[in-house]
């Protein structure tokens, strides 16, 4: 019995932790957050370098312009702080105090997918910004 | 006859079951890997490598979702067979011996023999334990299996709920979930099917060499004989 027991512990940490997420949540919720700075800062290409690519492309083409511009005329709201970070594999929800985005990681580190998302109960959030 | 050649044909359902499993194992990885790199492409998202893939949650609960059901499926066998019978079937013991058994027919404490496992021979708890300890031990593995099929679940499911930018669920709201109970029921119900064909089937065919099936000349109703 102890055997299946030990067992079971090592199967949940082989198996299980790592399936809770790879990198430090630190790494998804610092993209959020500089994400929001920028925007806050009026830095449209910062901002937009934080976008995944499919999001910087629907941005850029529901405008029909630049992104470094359109994204500052998306109506996506201050931040605020990160108060919540949910991550689970390659994805991740980051709540902020006055709004909430979902996250996706890349190469080169985690990217915005959605901002400016309102939560509709057991519908998918309805956001102004998305890939 | 070498050692090695002794060995190797000594274990050797061990060894190919073992090799079989290996090679299945390394399959579903890359098909799984490709699969899931096919949706991540399709969703406009990061390809992810073998090593991070194997290592994710989506791997671990298509792993552990069969695991737990065969774990169960041989746990039930394991300890129903001691009181269902099945007439004619190989599978099953006779009509008449259902139940645990005396202690003469099991070997136990004073019928043991010199080469009885000591646990079997000493009585008293160690012998209760060991009489049950196939069962207890598959039934151990099926749980941790299943538990690690919940929360790698879980995990896969949230990061599907987060790519249709819906909220994630707690675990406990996970075990309660379709997603949770669909991929246990349909685990178990293919293993079910597949030991009630296999304790019915034995019944009137036979494969000549088989341990699992009858002897093939011996009749329809003869129960609990293997060739």
């Amino acid at each position: 019995m102890r055997t299946s027991a030990l067992g079971a512990l090592v199967g949940i940490v082989v198996f299980a932790c790592p399936a809770c997420g790879s990198d430090l949540p630190a790494a998804a919720s610092g993209a959020a957050g500089r994400f929001y700075q920028a925007l806050e800062v009026h830095d449209g290409a910062a901002a937009c370098a934080l976008l995944a690519p499919q999001t910087l492309q629907e941005v850029a083409e529901s405008a029909q312009g630049e992104c470094e511009t359109a994204i500052l005329d998306e109506g996506i709201p201050a931040g605020g702080e990160v108060i919540a970070l949910r991550q689970y594999g390659t994805q991740a929800q980051a709540r902020m105090s006055d709004d909430t985005a979902f996250l996706a990681e890349f190469d080169d580190g985690w990217r915005v997918v959605a901002a400016a998302c309102v939560s509709q109960g057991q519908r998918p959030y309805q956001c102004k910004v998305k890939g | 006859m070498s050692r090695v050649r002794r060995f190797l044909r000594s274990n050797s359902l061990s060894l190919v079951f073992g090799g079989l499993f290996l090679g299945a194992l390394v399959g579903q990885a890359f098909a799984g890997l490709a699969e899931f790199n096919n949706q991540q492409v399709a969703d406009g998202l990061a390809t992810v490598t073998f090593g991070r893939y194997v290592t994710s949650a989506d791997f671990a609960v298509d792993v552990a979702e069969n695991w737990q059901s065969e774990y169960l499926q041989f746990l039930l066998y394991i300890v129903l067979t001691v009181w269902l019978v099945q007439r004619g079937s190989p599978e099953s013991k006779k009509l008449d011996e259902q139940g645990r058994e005396s202690d003469e027919k099991q070997k136990l404490g004073p019928f043991a023999g010199p080469d009885s496992p000591r646990w079997a021979r000493v009585g008293g708890w160690r012998t209760k334990i060991y009489s049950s300890s196939l069962g207890l031990v598959m039934g151990s593995v099926f749980l941790a299996c299943w538990l690690v099929q919940s929360v790698a679940g879980w995990s896969a499911f949230n990061e599907q709920q987060l790519k249709q930018l819906q909220d994630p669920q707690s675990w406990v709201g996970y075990v309660g979930s379709a997603d949770f109970w669909s991929r246990s029921l349909q685990n178990w119900q293919s293993e079910f099917l597949a030991v009630g064909s296999m304790a019915v089937l034995s019944i009137y065919l036979r494969e000549r060499g088989s341990p699992e099936s009858k002897p093939v000349g011996t009749s329809h109703a003869s129960t609990s004989i293997e060739g």
